[in-house]
């Protein structure tokens, strides 16, 4: 452990309209960049990571699965499988990327299969996500409105969406955590602006 | 590709890129361009575009909803063992030490003197690594749904068991005391560790995954509950001084950990 130095570097995440397409090897563009000198210090430093990253990652695990509870269940399977396999992270990539991947495969592999089976499905999104954070009443409404509008899609577009426009993944990021061509990545965030606009386009007829 | 002043045609899909910044140059040019000369194309951009929420700002409270400390803390006492591919030293050590699954021969039908009853408490196991969590593990990962479903259910057997098997090992163990909402007990034995009695009380959750609690007599101090995985099987464990307890199957560790809760608070910890 001691002999391991880990050394954390944070850049804030780029808005969307700065991104590039090879964003991804650009160092400016690195929101977090981890690296270490010792091999032996991976687990200690996936720990780390993990610590830092675990709202991130219940986030995600909330979009993905719609309910509070799978999605802790979800965090916790990512942690452990993380820290397991601490020796396959690559030194000097994306610690919170790789990690998102583990969840998300997790979800796909694992828990989205069982909760179908057990028929617990989902739940309306609209009674889990809502959030009561921080701002305005106003503010709350509106940000619940867009969440609600993003739940609402079927789950590869929801995915994608939340990747590219909450999380600022470039396509490239995005197709690497889902295991997907960015082609694929392209057509869904494509389908997925047009049903928003139209959502929107609805609610402000209502 | 296009000729000047021609009318081109873009997907959707390369005008979302377009708007997301994730064109070259060279393709950036040739959108701007072509929006420039055609309404329909500038007028496609301009609804792929809508009134843009942010995103980002919508879903940030929900950072702040996480149960991150509750995360936190189980993440700090994650303890991971991966047996399966531990160093042939580690395992050397654990060949020498057998779990003998002995519930036939071992005591339940029969019984034991009080004499043996002595001298199996005095054999308190050496816990340090967590090694007999590990061989339970080993065992447990063999079980299937059923392995358990076809015991009967028979509340006096259970009973019995119970009452057997806590006698070996020093705890008072009723029904209740190993009660858990939603999971079935199915079974009581009586196993070996090294020459430590090591009780065995079997579960079927509500989906019917096997779950098992496990206790051996410790001198360890009190501690826990912590929780690690082993053999790909999730565990909680803690001590109360007199006994090391743990529950392990394929249930999630937050459940685990309840349950770890529920049972400290449940069973009586004064030795017989």
């Amino acid at each position: 452990m001691s002999s391991s130095r880990i050394s954390l570097a944070e850049t804030h995440p780029s808005p969307p309209h700065h991104r590039a397409g090879t964003a991804f090897d650009d160092p400016g563009n690195m929101r977090r960049a981890v690296a270490f000198t010792s091999e032996s210090g991976n687990v200690a430093a996936v720990r780390l990571g993990l610590a830092e990253h675990l709202p991130r990652l219940w986030r995600f695990g909330l979009v993905l699965s719609g309910r509070r509870d799978a999605a802790e269940d979800l965090v916790q399977a990512t942690c452990l499988r993380a820290l397991e396999r601490a020796d396959q992270f690559q030194i000097g990539t994306h610690l919170d990327r790789w990690l998102m991947a583990i969840l998300h495969s997790i979800w796909l592999n694992d828990l989205r299969s069982q909760r179908i089976r057990q028929g617990r499905g989902f739940v309306d999104a609209e009674a889990v996500l809502v959030t009561d954070g921080l701002g305005t009443v106003e503010a709350r409404v509106l940000a619940n409105e867009t969440i609600r509008h993003v739940q609402a899609l079927p789950e590869a577009q929801r995915k994608t969406v939340f990747l590219a426009y909450v999380e600022e993944m470039t396509y490239r990021e995005t197709a690497d955590i889902l295991g997907i061509p960015i082609g694929t990545v392209m057509s869904r965030l494509a389908a997925a602006r047009a049903a928003l606009t139209a959502t929107r386009g609805e609610g402000t007829k209502q | 590709m296009n000729i000047p002043g021609d009318k081109v045609s873009f997907p959707d899909e390369t005008l979302v890129a377009y708007l997301d910044n994730e064109l070259t140059l060279e393709e950036r040019i040739a959108v701007e361009r072509a929006a420039g000369i055609d309404t329909e194309i500038a007028a496609r951009l301009a609804r792929l575009q809508g009134n843009p929420m942010d995103l980002r700002d919508a879903f940030a409270p929900l950072l702040l909803e996480a149960p991150t400390a509750r995360l936190k803390t189980i993440l700090e006492s994650l303890d991971v063992v991966d047996s399966d591919n531990e160093p042939v030293r580690y395992k050397h050590s654990l060949s020498r030490r057998q779990l003998i699954a002995a519930s036939a021969a071992f005591l339940i039908a029969g019984g034991l003197s009080s004499q043996a009853l002595i001298s199996l408490r005095h054999a308190l196991v050496p816990e340090g690594a967590g090694h007999w969590r590990d061989i339970v593990a080993a065992y447990v990962k063999l079980y299937t749904p059923d392995t358990l479903s076809n015991i009967p259910d028979d509340p006096a057997l259970r009973a019995r068991e119970l009452a057997e098997v806590g006698n070996i090992i020093g705890l008072k163990l009723s029904p209740k005391a190993v009660a858990l909402s939603g999971v079935v007990l199915k079974r009581s034995q009586i196993l070996e560790y090294d020459t430590t009695p090591l009780a065995e009380i079997n579960y079927l959750d509500a989906n019917g995954s096997p779950m098992a609690l496990c206790i051996i007599p410790s001198s360890q101090p009190a501690t826990g509950p912590h929780m690690e995985v082993r053999r790909g099987l999730n565990i909680a464990f803690w001590n109360d001084g007199r006994h090391a307890f743990m529950v392990i199957g394929r249930q999630s560790l937050t459940s685990l950990a309840q349950t770890a809760k529920s049972l400290a608070g449940q069973i009586h910890t004064d030795s017989l």
